[in-house]
């Protein structure tokens, strides 16, 4: 298996998988698809792309519609990569509702798209 | 308005159907009129007189009322010429400088820079300005082809210094001056030069194809400015009054309307002048246009020509690679602006139309893949240039 980077955002423990570019001499993080494979963290909240189109439920900063989840004045973005956490309630999946996400620990992504 | 056939005309004025044949494709006979894949010459037309006495002219009735200035600059240019028949018609041309200039542009168009480098050297200094300047013209652009940007700065300086130095000189070689200044700023996204005549009064003076193509530039100038209904207005108007019969500027006309009606969210409309751009260029293979405005055509190539003319495509991004490295080298200090310069001509294409606004599903409608494989994209988009969200990513992208 390739290089991978961990998170452990509010409690969801991620394995992101890096692939090296070569254009720019950097390690990318390659994102599972979040809204196929959902993560939630410990208190229920779904973890997001920042680039993630926006749900009916968001809204920027000043209450006008955003386009993603990075505009979204619910959106929380885990510091140093563009993944963090949709704190609208309406989005929150309560514990006792999830089967076997209390762990929140996820599969490393493979890198299919 | 009674028509005759090309065979009866040659008949009438004693010459070979070929003859006429050409008369015909450079417009130098007045009122023709194209039925089909035929022409039909009006009875009453009078046999063209020969080019050679004119100067060895081959341009349109428009251009032959004005003065004789500068026949020699960009000639293929302008020159109409049917679709598959471009180097027939370079071939047809008198032998001597013009000729070559032809040729010139023809490997400039169809993607051989280093071909136009090497032929266009020859006439950097060449006391004939009309020739002096159209190879200062693609020495400039091919130059940002290969990399060698002290080349292309020298041309585009000596284009500059010309138009500066030159203010007391007839107000038609003024126009051919105003022409390439224009044409060489708007197209690398500068400034225009203080000494820029106002359009309104170098495109009278034009010959048709020319002025064919400087519309394409005020054109591209307009969707610059984000007026894109006067730019796609100025794209069909052009178009309708038979620019389409110039095939390198109608290339680049119906490109900026792609440009423009992608920024609209028309897609249709854009779809639709890509094809008819591509059925111009692509039996003589001038790609070129393709390559260079990759990036401003939203994803058009892939969502079109990637899945219908897979080899061309390669050569179209290999064109986008090759010239957009160098562009970016004189546009990015000149303007300040950093247009990115790391990644691929998809991730390009991508957060071109993030950065306008597109969602992740509408742009993997558009371009015929998956969302996820999108945000995969923009992902790496974000991480490359170092930014946290796809609202930034307007200040690396192009306009």
């Amino acid at each position: 298996m390739g290089k991978t980077r961990q998170y452990n955002i509010e409690g969801a423990l991620l394995e992101i998988p890096l692939c090296y570019d070569e254009l720019t001499g950097r390690e990318i993080e390659i994102f599972p698809d979040f809204i196929e494979n959902p993560v939630y963290t410990a208190q229920g909240h779904p973890v997001l792309f920042t680039g993630e189109d926006a749900c009916t439920y968001g809204k920027s900063p000043d209450g006008t519609s955003c386009i993603d989840c990075g505009s979204c004045r619910f959106y929380r973005q885990t510091p140093g990569t563009l993944i963090g956490v949709c704190k609208h309630e309406q989005k929150r999946q309560i514990p006792s509702e999830r089967r076997a996400c209390d762990t929140a620990e996820t599969k490393p992504y493979e890198g299919g798209i | 308005m009674e028509y005759i056939t090309v065979q009866e005309a040659a008949k009438k004025w004693k010459i070979s159907d070929r003859l006429v044949q050409k008369y015909c494709a450079e417009g130098r006979i007045d009122g023709i009129r194209k039925f089909g894949k035929s022409w039909g010459i009006p009875s009453s037309a009078v046999k063209p007189q020969d080019p050679r006495k004119e100067g060895g002219r081959t341009v349109s009735q428009h251009s032959r009322t004005q003065p004789e200035v500068f026949p020699g600059f960009m000639p293929l240019m302008n020159t109409p010429f049917e679709p598959g028949r471009c180097l027939d018609c370079i071939n047809e041309m008198e032998t001597g400088p013009r000729k070559e200039i032809a040729f010139i542009e023809y490997h400039y168009f169809s993607g051989q820079p280093e071909k136009a480098i090497q032929e266009a050297e020859l006439y950097l200094t060449c006391p004939d300005a009309a020739y002096r300047f159209s190879a200062c013209l693609i020495y400039a652009y091919a130059n940002l082809s290969v990399g060698q940007i002290q080349h292309a700065r020298y041309a585009l300086t000596e284009i500059k210094n010309t138009l500066a130095a030159n203010a007391e000189k007839a107000p038609c070689v003024r126009a051919i001056e105003a022409f390439v200044v224009f044409a060489s700023s708007v197209l690398l996204h500068l400034p225009l030069p203080e000494e820029m005549p106002p359009a309104q009064e170098f495109l009278p003076l034009l010959p048709s194809g020319l002025r064919a193509f400087a519309l394409y530039v005020q054109a591209h100038y307009l969707y610059l400015k984000e007026d894109y209904a006067k730019s796609v207005g100025i794209v069909e108007g052009t178009l309708d009054m038979g620019a389409e019969r110039y095939p390198i500027p109608a290339i680049y006309l119906h490109l900026v309307a792609v440009m423009d009606y992608m920024s609209l969210k028309q897609t249709q409309q854009a779809q639709k002048h890509l094809l008819a751009a591509w059925e111009i260029a692509r039996p003589d293979d001038l790609i070129e246009g393709f390559g260079e405005h990759h990036g401003l055509l939203g994803g058009m190539l892939e969502a079109v020509i990637k899945p219908g003319w897979p080899e061309d495509f390669k050569r179209i991004i290999a064109i986008t690679y090759r010239f957009s490295a160098g562009w970016r080298k004189i546009h990015n200090p000149a303007t300040g602006h950093e247009v990115a310069d790391d990644l691929t001509t998809t991730e390009f294409a991508t957060a071109m139309l993030a950065a306008r606004g597109w969602t992740n599903q509408e742009i993997a409608a558009h371009m015929n893949i998956s969302a996820h494989t999108v945000k995969r994209y923009i992902s790496t988009v974000l991480q490359k240039l170092d930014i946290r969200q796809r609202q930034e990513l307007k200040k690396y992208m192009l306009k």
